[in-house]
């Protein structure tokens, strides 16, 4: 059985203003580790106050650069988020799940996760 | 202001401030102004780089080769960025215009030669004689708005993936 894992935003980011795109990696950083080893991870977005896409996009939105729909969908979990958060968070991941179709963007992904690493 | 749109109103700036941070490329900073006119219920917020511009970013990252206005009219839709890499991106100026609409106020996009206002829901562009050095992004908001800004369709956490 998958260990589970819950995940701060507000503990990772340092604030409850989540708002910019360097933020989200470190948060899209903890939760690859954690999906990377198998475990099931649950992001709570408990006392944040304020989001933007582009720090989702950063922090969930990239997730889809590394990992399947399939393995997000099962292994991902979010809560404590109020409802416009939740649509908002919902629109970027439909909009990452688009920008990962296009075969030239993906190949810029991998390429540049393979320089990372 | 409620306190939906405060949040909605604080979120729109962040996102303006984050599109200059990304895209812009400014080695000479990021500048912002704004007032509140109390007796209009409006609050005026503008944030401007000294950057390449979005006609020039659009060119670069796309091939597109549209006019200045073009450009800022391409990257207001939803959908469209010049991001490649492992951040997915798009979704900013659309989110913007989106508020702006529901909100009655007006959004002001100045890239080297292009204009694009967009009042209440009503878009306008224009070529402007002389080319201004960046981007400039103006926000004007309405604020005895007392929506909600909260989609009426459940979404639950399980529906995001």
């Amino acid at each position: 059985m998958s260990k589970n894992v819950t995940l701060s935003i507000l503990e990772v980011v340092g604030s409850p203003l989540c708002v910019a795109s360097d933020d989200g990696q470190k948060v899209h950083d903890r939760i690859a580790a954690a999906l990377k080893e198998g475990q099931s991870v649950t992001v709570s977005f408990l006392n944040v106050t304020s989001l933007t896409s582009a720090f989702l996009n950063a922090a969930i939105g990239q997730l889809y650069s590394s990992f399947s729909e399939e393995d997000i969908r099962s292994k991902l979990k979010v809560t404590d988020l109020q409802p416009d958060d939740r649509a908002l968070l919902k629109r970027v991941v439909d909009t990452a799940k688009e920008y990962f179709k296009d075969p030239e963007r993906f190949k810029d992904a991998e390429r540049a996760t393979s320089r990372d690493s | 202001m409620s306190a939906a749109l405060i949040k909605k109103f604080r979120e729109s700036v962040f996102e303006i401030f984050s599109n200059a941070v990304l895209h812009s490329k400014t080695k000479l900073g990021i500048f912002s102004c704004g007032q509140y006119f109390f007796r209009q219920h409006l609050l005026d917020f503008s944030v401007v780089d000294l950057g390449v511009g979005i006609r020039r970013n659009v060119r670069d990252h796309t091939g597109l080769d549209l006019s200045a206005e073009e450009a800022i009219v391409w990257a207001t839709k939803g959908r469209n960025t010049t991001k490649r890499g492992p951040i997915p991106g798009g979704l900013g100026l659309k989110l913007l215009t989106e508020f702006i609409g529901l909100n009655g106020g007006r959004l002001q996009i100045v890239s080297e030669a292009g204009y694009w206002c967009q009042q209440k829901d009503q878009i306008r562009t224009a070529r402007l004689p002389l080319p201004f050095p960046g981007t400039a992004v103006s926000l004007e908001i309405n604020t005895a708005d007392k929506q909600s800004y909260v989609l009426s369709s459940e979404l639950k956490d399980s529906d995001i993936f």
